[in-house]
C-alpha cells in the first residue's frame, strides 16, 4: 500500500501534466507551435538516431567535466576541511568565485580555448567544481569531534584516521556535492551547446527552433530530463552502495 | 596506577568572558586494577577529570600521572568511553569493536569474536549502530575499548541513558568484562547504587569547581548485592545530602 502510494503520487503528477498538455494542444489547435504528446512521441521515435547521438555527446561532456572536477575538488575540499589554515586562505577566494553562475565563464572560455570540446568540458568542470569542493570541505570539517577523539584514543593516526574516520564521516555530504555538481554540469552543458558547441542536446534543441520543429525541441528536452534523472539516480545508487 | 595531585583546570568560554574553573586543587588516586566511582552534581567537572587522564585535555597546574609518567598524549593505554558511546556509524558492530586493533596494525578476528561473545553481542555482529538499542550500543562501546586492552578504562556515565533494568544488566556485564583484563577504572556516575555495586571506592565531589568532599571505601566482595548494603548506602547518601546544604564544603 505504501509502495503503491509512493509510485502513485508521482504518477498522478505526470498524468495531470500530460492531460493539461493534451488539453492545451487541442484547444490551441496549432501543432506547429504546441504539438501534442503523441506528435512528440512520434518524433522521438523517428528521430531516435540523432537524439541518441546528441544525448551521448552531451553526456560525454558532462562526464569528462564532472570527473575532472571531482578529481580536483574532492582532495582539495577534504584538505580544506582538515587544515584550518588552508581553509582560511582559500575561503575568501572561493566565496568570491562561487556565486558566479558557471555559464558566465562561457564567453571567456570561448575566447581562451575556442568553440569545441575543451570549452564544453571546462564549463562542466567549473559548474561541478564548487558544489563538490564546498560539500567535501564541510563534510570533513564537521566530523563530529567525539568520533575523531574516539578514533585517536583507540590508536588511529595519520592515514588510518583519514581513510577510516574522516573520509567516511564526510561521505554523506560529499555525495550531496557530487550530485549537485552533476546537475549543475548538465545545465551548463546545455548552455554551452546553445551558445555554439557542436552537437549535443542543447544544439539539437536550438536547431529545432531554427527549423520550426517544436516537436523536436520537446523531444530533446524530454531526453535531456530523462538522461539527467537516470544518471543522477545512478549516483544515488552508488551512494547507497558505498554507505553500506 | 593513576595519580592526580593539586590539579587545576579552567576553560575559556567560547563566547568570551572570564574563564570557568572546572577543577581546583583536585586530588585522586586509583590503584592498579581498582575501580573508583566519582559521584557529583551536574557540571561539576567529572568529565574533565576523565579527559585529563585520557590526555584529551592538559591540566593548567598540578600532576596527572599514570604509572609514574606524566600524561602528555592521547593513548590507547587509557581509553575513554564517552557519555554518548561515540560509535562509528559507518562501521558495523564487529568493525567498531575491531577498530582499535586494526588502527594499530594488529587486526585480530579471533579477539573481536571473543569480545563479541563476552559482551553478549552474538548475532548482532553485522548490525550498524543505528540499528542497536542504547544498551547494545554501550556493550559495543565497552567491547571496543576493552579490545585494545588498556591499562586504564575511563567510563563517563556509561549507563546514564538506560532504563533501570538494562542498567542493572549492564552493571553485571561491565563487571564481568572488567574481570578479564582488570584495568584500573574511573567510573563517573550519578547513581549511588551503581557506585556501590561496582566501585572499590566512591569519591564524592563538590559543585563546580570539583573538589573531593568525601571518599568512601566499599569493603565488599564481588559480585555484590546492593540491597544488602543498606548501611553504607545510607552513609553515602548522608555525605551527598550534606553537600547540598553546604555547597563547596570540604570533606
Ligand atoms: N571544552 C570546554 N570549553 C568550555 N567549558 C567547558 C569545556 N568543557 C567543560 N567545560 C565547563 O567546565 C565545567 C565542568 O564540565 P564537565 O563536563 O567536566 O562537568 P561534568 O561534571 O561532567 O557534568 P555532567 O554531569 O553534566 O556531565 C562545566 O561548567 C562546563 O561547562
Ligand atoms: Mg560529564
Amino acid at each position: 500500500m505504501k509502495r503503491l502510494a509512493a509510485l502513485g503520487w508521482p504518477a498522478l503528477g505526470v498524468v495531470t501534466l500530460v492531460l493539461l498538455w493534451v488539453g492545451a494542444a487541442l484547444y490551441m489547435g496549432k501543432p506547429h507551435v504546441l504539438p501534442g504528446p503523441w506528435a512528440v512521441a512520434e518524433t522521438m521515435f523517428s528521430m531516435r538516431g540523432p537524439l541518441v547521438v546528441a544525448a551521448a555527446k552531451s553526456l560525454s561532456r558532462v562526464g569528462v567535466g564532472w570527473l575532472a572536477a571531482a578529481a580536483v575538488a574532492l582532495p582539495a575540499g577534504w584538505a580544506m576541511g582538515a587544515v584550518p589554515a588552508l581553509d582560511r586562505e582559500l575561503r575568501a577566494l572561493l566565496s568570491l568565485l562561487r556565486p558566479i553562475p558557471p555559464f558566465v565563464w562561457l564567453p571567456l572560455l570561448l575566447l581562451w580555448v575556442g568553440i569545441g570540446e575543451p570549452s564544453s568540458w571546462m564549463v562542466c568542470f567549473v559548474a561541478a567544481l564548487f558544489p563538490i569542493l564546498a560539500h567535501a570541505r564541510q563534510g570533513v570539517a564537521e566530523t563530529p569531534v567525539a568520533l575523531a577523539a574516539a578514533a585517536e584514543n583507540l590508536g588511529a593516526t595519520g592515514l588510518h584516521l583519514w581513510a577510516r574516520v574522516r573520509v567516511p564521516a564526510a561521505l554523506p555530504l560529499t555525495f550531496t556535492g557530487l550530485k549537485a555538481g552533476w546537475s549543475l554540469a548538465w545545465m551548463s552543458v546545455v548552455a554551452a551547446e546553445l551558445v555554439g558547441a557542436d552537437g549535443g542536446l542543447g544544439q539539437l534543441i536550438l536547431d529545432s527552433r531554427n527549423l520550426a520543429r517544436p516537436d523536436l525541441a520537446m523531444s530533446g528536452m524530454a531526453v535531456l530530463g530523462a538522461v539527467a534523472a537516470v544518471t543522477g539516480g545512478l549516483l544515488g545508487w552508488a551512494e547507497r552502495r558505498v554507505a553500506e | 596506577m593513576i595519580r592526580l595531585r593539586s590539579v587545576n583546570k579552567a576553560f575559556a568560554p567560547a563566547a568570551g568572558g572570564p574563564a570557568v574553573d572546572a577543577l581546583v586543587g583536585f586530588d585522586l588516586e586509583v590503584g592498579g586494577g581498582e575501580i573508583v566511582a566519582i559521584l557529583g552534581p551536574s557540571g561539576s567537572g567529572k568529565t574533565t577529570v576523565l579527559k585529563l587522564v585520557a590526555g584529551f585535555e592538559r591540566a593548567d597546574a598540578g600532576v596527572v600521572e599514570v604509572n609514574g609518567a606524566p600524561v602528555t598524549t592521547i593513548s590507547p593505554q587509557r581509553v575513554l568511553v564517552q557519555q554518548d558511546s561515540a560509535l562509528f556509524p559507518w562501521l558495523n558492530v564487529e568493525d567498531n569493536i575491531g577498530f582499535g586493533l586494526r588502527a594499530q596494525g594488529r587486526a585480530d578476528g579471533t579477539a573481536v569474536g571473543q569480545w563479541v561473545r563476552r559482551l553478549g553481542l552474538v548475532g548482532a555482529e553485522r548490525r550498524y549502530p543505528k540499528e542497536l538499542s542504547g544498551g547494545m550500543r554501550q556493550r559495543v562501546a565497552l567491547a571496543r575499548a576493552l579490545a585494545v586492552r588498556p591499562e586504564v578504562l575511563l567510563l563517563d556515565e556509561p549507563f546514564g541513558a538506560l532504563d533501570a533494568i538494562s542498567r542493572d544488566t549492564m552493571q553485571d556485564v561491565l563487571e564481568e568484562a572488567w574481570s578479564i583484563t582488570r584495568p584500573s577504572v574511573i567510573l563517573v556516575t550519578h547513581s549511588v547504587d551503581e557506585a556501590l555495586r561496582l566501585a572499590d571506592r566512591v569519591v564524592v565531589v563538590s559543585e563546580r569547581p570539583a573538589r573531593v568532599r568525601a571518599t568512601v571505601e566499599v569493603p565488599a566482595g564481588r559480585p555484590r548485592d546492593v540491597a544488602a548494603m543498606g548501611e553504607l548506602r545510607r552513609a553515602l547518601r548522608e555525605v551527598i545530602r550534606g553537600g547540598d546544604a553546604m555547597p563547596g564544603e570540604g570533606a
